[in-house]
């Protein structure tokens, strides 16, 4: 597996990371070893045993359907700890 | 250049290849995977908001057990294979309105798979029914992008179809008929200008009698109503023949409907390959569903519209006062009452007589229209005493019609009918004229 | 230095020997003194408030109102969620973030009348081993200030072994206590997975993060461990199993009923440092001595828990930052440091679909599959023993700057503990003693006890019988 500058630059992308050049080069030389290193795993062979995805429990109890105001947050808590509010809404730059 | 092309060569060369993707929200108390209220339409913004729909550090989702049995409910009137064993995964992109970067939905084990509708004798299949959460509401103004989350963990059910539309009118009827489903179903008030029913077409066009699906697929977004979703299909089926005409394979993109225009335009391109991955959700253990909860949710699932059009068709309501009325279910409800307290009552020229009656008088109750149509079809029931002496009279005045009846001849008695309306000169109940001819002419 | 336990405190407090008043204002000159070396909190709440709690602890005890720590002071690890404190999880990405809510394990400590005195220093994300992905700089270890006090709860663990707090919550996702707790002397809990509610805490990777604490003593830590513990329905992943109080049964244990296992796997000196390994054996023998039968077991890849750790917990860490855009709260993006932003990159190679040539072997499918196959290997082996022993940590506590040029290096520190995290069973870490190291230095050691799910009960007897809890009183910080 080819962990070159450009599948860094991928992976930064997907990730929605900025990377220096310096970076680039810095993540390329070390993933190329970590990736090398879990690549290990291949040789686990896990004799068809079936997957766990959720650790202990094998079943959910789902919520009843119902209104409750313990956790909601009023508008200031909600907007306080945000850099850009306008008209009571989070701001970003223009999309489209 | 400008390249000329004639639209109706274009529409014999080429065929649409359409399927939906519909977005259906539902009317829970709370969201999907906290206890805010969901309903969110005019709500002042981010006041309907908790850690876990605003996406803050340590919150995590628990699901709403009413939305999860609705998409079954929905799933099985759409004849879909129902999983038992249905699971939530994360779907990953970045997008302001998407507050934790994923949007949880059921990717790998779906509410239900393989259904199907059919509209006018032809099955459209369904591909997925799946249960998934909304995102919050951008804005655009003043030069920048504004976030409410409000909307942000709203349940939604994905209905999606495979490419099997023929043509615009077709998935209009399909969509038409998904929309008053869900309407029985009371799981959504499917208010396509608020958003609550979303549709998307997704449209490619193929040399007639092609059978290879293309390679390529447009998505077409902001359609709020039916017939825009017509416009937009006729629009993209032109605008990608034209393309093709000219060896150009369209690209394959996401467009927005400008409904002042009717046409489509295209949206920002995406740079990178389309790559949610998916994750199953660690915060949800699998769900899974009983053969017994699964059946009582079957069962007690309300008549379906198409079901009803059965029941009417099967009570000989002719087809166009049928469709009126499974359209109109406050109107057929009240028929349906009407029909089993009023003995007597011609259930099919009732039904022809609602579907006829003017759109800005249908606000009368049921009651008050069935006064109207029984006043418009009242007809007098003779006395005994009146209808024997009449008809001895008739048939002393027509021999020859007596002599045919007795010699075999049945409809002879239609004529003797005939001469009695003409000498009482109203509209009379026939039935009992009948049996009183029938006993005098046995004698 | 005072060095009291909890179990201390509460009985002084309960005779009027001291007041929280007065508790609280020796923690915060302590602090004052001495954190200047180590760097072990982020943040403290303002004096006045913590001095008002106080206040009104005394006056509810003296009525009589008193709760399970009424006036007792903690300490948070910085990615416990505590409303209206500055929460950094050490990432300069939510250097200002104000936490508007509680976490549940919060909640129910200050339910009891606990006093939050401020928020520990970790490893920014909970990425690390040795506390010096800090974003805020490294925390020192109080037995040597060259050395590192183990990660990613660095903080906490350091709080308790230099007598800042009695009580600190931790995190552990692949040895996040366990190790801490081995490096500063200290006892450490990572519960059962499902065991204690993750709502409130900075998501790492959410299938293994266990809400954990540090504490002096065994009784400390089962006294806390029952107020944490429990069903929560914020969280679909916790437990419906019953939380008995641990506390009240730490003698009910016969050591002559116990089957202790030695994993053969991790009892290998050509992986493990033979000073480790002696002081472990010396442990395990005593144990014998008071009865216990010592049984060899063989837990096969057992070993490999590394390499399935770095896949599963990268990729859900990748997930699990996603929502870090600066919108809502903290900054943005170009804040994270190097250690999540190759987490969060490798993650996204794990997940990712359109990396060409990427083979399917390190699939987040296939970790799954392999925690179901040491599930049943851990079932086998509970069936011939009650508890495993292991040591903690392949090495002494190690020098600052001796690991951080080599990211795989420092994964390394993990190997014993991470498996264990993958199938989701407790492990409670015990301090049996010092060794001194080749440059002559005093380390702690730590042993660490494993059981199957929801045998916290019996891993604190047996910590119990094995804890050492004077050593700390070999620490010499001036």
């Amino acid at each position: 597996m080819q962990v070159s500058d450009k599948l860094i630059e991928l992976l930064a992308k997907l990730s929605k990371l900025q990377l220096s050049d310096k970076e680039r080069e810095l993540y390329a030389a070390q993933l190329k070893e970590i990736i090398k290193y879990i690549s290990k795993i291949k040789s686990f062979d896990t004799k068809g045993a079936k997957p766990v995805y959720h650790t202990n429990i094998s079943e959910l109890a789902p919520r009843e359907d119902k209104q409750e105001n313990a956790r909601m947050l009023s508008k200031k808590k909600a907007l306080a700890n945000a850099k850009r509010v306008q008209d009571d809404q989070f701001v970003v730059d223009a999309i489209l | 250049m400008t390249a000329v092309f004639d639209v109706k060569k274009l529409k014999e060369k080429y065929e649409l290849v359409l399927g939906f993707e519909v977005h259906v929200e539902l009317r829970t108390q709370s969201k999907m995977f906290c206890e805010c209220p969901a309903w969110h339409f005019e709500v002042e913004p981010n006041t309907n908001v908790c850690p876990v729909c605003l996406g803050l550090p340590g919150a995590l989702p628990v699901p709403n057990k009413q939305a999860l049995e609705w998409t079954i409910l929905l799933a099985s009137a759409l004849n879909c294979k129902i999983n038992k064993y249905q699971q939530f995964d994360r779907k990953h992109y970045f997008y302001p309105d998407l507050p934790k970067g994923y949007q949880i939905t059921q990717f790998y084990f779906p509410a239900g798979e393989h259904g199907y509708l059919e509209i006018d004798g032809e099955k459209i299949r369904i591909r997925r029914v799946h249960l998934e959460e909304d995102t919050g509401k951008l804005i655009h103004k003043d030069g920048v992008s504004m976030v409410n989350f409000n909307r942000s963990g709203v349940p939604l059910i994905e209905i999606v179809t495979e490419p099997d539309f023929k043509t615009p009118e077709q998935a209009k009827a399909f969509l038409k008929m998904l929309h008053l489903i869900v309407r029985y179903l009371g799981i959504s008030d499917a208010d396509l200008e608020k958003g609550s029913m979303r549709l998307e077409p997704n449209i490619s066009v193929r040399l007639k009698g092609e059978t290879k699906l293309p390679d390529y697929k447009v998505e077409v977004k902001n359609i709020n109503s039916f017939n825009f979703a017509v416009k937009a299909i006729e629009y993209e089926f032109i605008r990608q023949a034209k393309l093709l005409e000219q060896g150009i394979t369209p690209e394959q993109e996401t467009r927005g409907f400008d409904p002042a225009s009717g046409k489509t335009r295209a949206q920002r391109r995406k740079e990178v390959a389309t790559d949610y991955r998916y994750l199953p959700d660690p915060d949800i253990p699998p769900i899974k569903f009983t053969d017994e909860e699964i059946s009582k949710i079957i069962a007690d699932r309300p008549e379906l519209p198409y079901e009803r059009l059965v029941r009417y068709l099967n009570m000989r309501i002719r087809k166009d006062a049928a469709m009126f009325l499974i359209f109109n279910k406050q109107i057929a409800d009240g028929f349906d009452k009407l029909i089993s307290k009023e003995k007597g009552l011609d259930a099919n020229k009732f039904a022809v007589f609602l579907s006829n009656v003017p759109e800005t008088k249908r606000n009368k109750s049921v009651e008050e229209l069935l006064a109207e149509f029984k006043a418009k079809t009242q007809k007098d029931t003779l006395d005994k005493a009146t209808v024997t002496k009449l008809v001895a009279e008739v048939m002393a005045e027509n021999p020859k019609a007596v002599d045919d009846y007795k010699k075999g001849k049945q409809n002879a008695i239609q004529f003797l009918l005939g001469q009695f309306m003409r000498k009482i000169r109203r509209r009379v109940e026939v039935g009992p004229i009948v049996e009183e001819f029938r006993k005098q002419l046995s004698k | 230095m005072q060095n009291w336990d909890l179990k201390t405190i509460l009985a002084k407090l309960d005779k009027g020997e001291i007041s929280s008043t007065e508790l609280v204002q020796y923690y915060l000159d302590r602090i004052k003194k001495t954190d200047v070396k180590l760097n072990s909190f982020i943040s403290l709440r303002p004096k006045e408030e913590i001095l008002k709690e106080a206040k009104e602890a005394d006056k509810q005890r003296a009525s009589g109102k008193v709760r399970k720590l009424t006036g007792v002071p903690i300490g948070l690890k910085d990615n416990f969620l505590a409303e209206g404190t500055r929460t950094t999880a050490a990432s300069k990405v939510l250097d200002n973030f104000v936490a508007p809510y509680d976490a549940t394990a919060v909640a129910r400590l200050k339910n009891e009348g606990a006093i939050i005195i401020g928020k520990l220093n970790m490893d920014a994300w909970a990425h690390g081993s040795s506390g010096e992905n800090s974003d805020y700089g490294p925390t020192r270890n109080p037995w040597h200030l060259d050395y590192t006090p183990g990660g990613s709860s660095s903080g906490p663990a350091t709080a308790i072994a230099a007598d800042l707090v009695p009580i600190a919550t931790g995190t552990d996702t692949g040895g996040s206590i366990r190790l801490p707790a081995a490096f500063t002397g200290v006892v450490g809990i990572k519960p059962t997975y499902g065991r204690v509610s993750r709502y409130g805490t900075v998501a790492m990777a959410s299938s293994t993060d266990s809400i954990g604490h540090f504490s002096k003593t065994v009784w400390d830590n089962a006294y806390i461990l029952s107020i944490t513990a429990g069903h929560d329905k914020y969280d679909a992943t916790t437990s419906k199993v019953e939380v008995p109080p641990y506390h009240e049964l730490l003698d009910k244990l016969d050591p002559k009923d116990l089957k202790v296992g030695i994993v053969k796997e991790f009892f290998d000196e050509n992986i493990i440092d033979s000073v480790v390994l002696a002081k472990t054996e010396q442990a395990i023998k005593e144990l014998e001595k008071k009865g216990a039968t010592i049984k060899t077991v063989s837990i096969k890849n057992i070993e490999r828990g590394l390499e399935l750790y770095y896949i599963l917990m990268s990729a859900e860490v990748a997930s699990n930052l996603a929502r870090y855009d600066g919108i809502r709260y903290g900054n943005d993006r170009t804040y994270f440091g190097q250690e999540a932003k190759r987490r969060i990159m490798l993650g996204t190679y794990v997940l990712s679909d359109v990396i060409p040539g990427k083979g399917l072997e390190t699939t987040y499918a296939k970790v799954a599959m392999a925690r179901g196959y040491l599930q049943q290997e851990f079932k086998k082996a509970f069936k011939e023993v009650d508890v495993l022993l292991t040591p903690v940590s392949p090495t002494l506590p190690f020098k600052l700057g001796s690991k951080t040029g080599d990211p795989l290096q420092m994964y390394m520190s993990d190997l014993l503990t991470v498996t264990f995290s993958i199938v989701g069973v407790p492990g409670l870490v015990v301090p049996i003693g010092t060794a001194t190291n080749k440059e002559n230095v005093k380390l702690p050691v730590g042993i660490q006890i494993i059981g199957p799910n929801f045998s916290e009960t019996l891993l604190y007897q047996v910590g119990k019988l094995l804890e050492k809890p004077e050593i700390l009183n070999e620490i010499n910080l001036t």
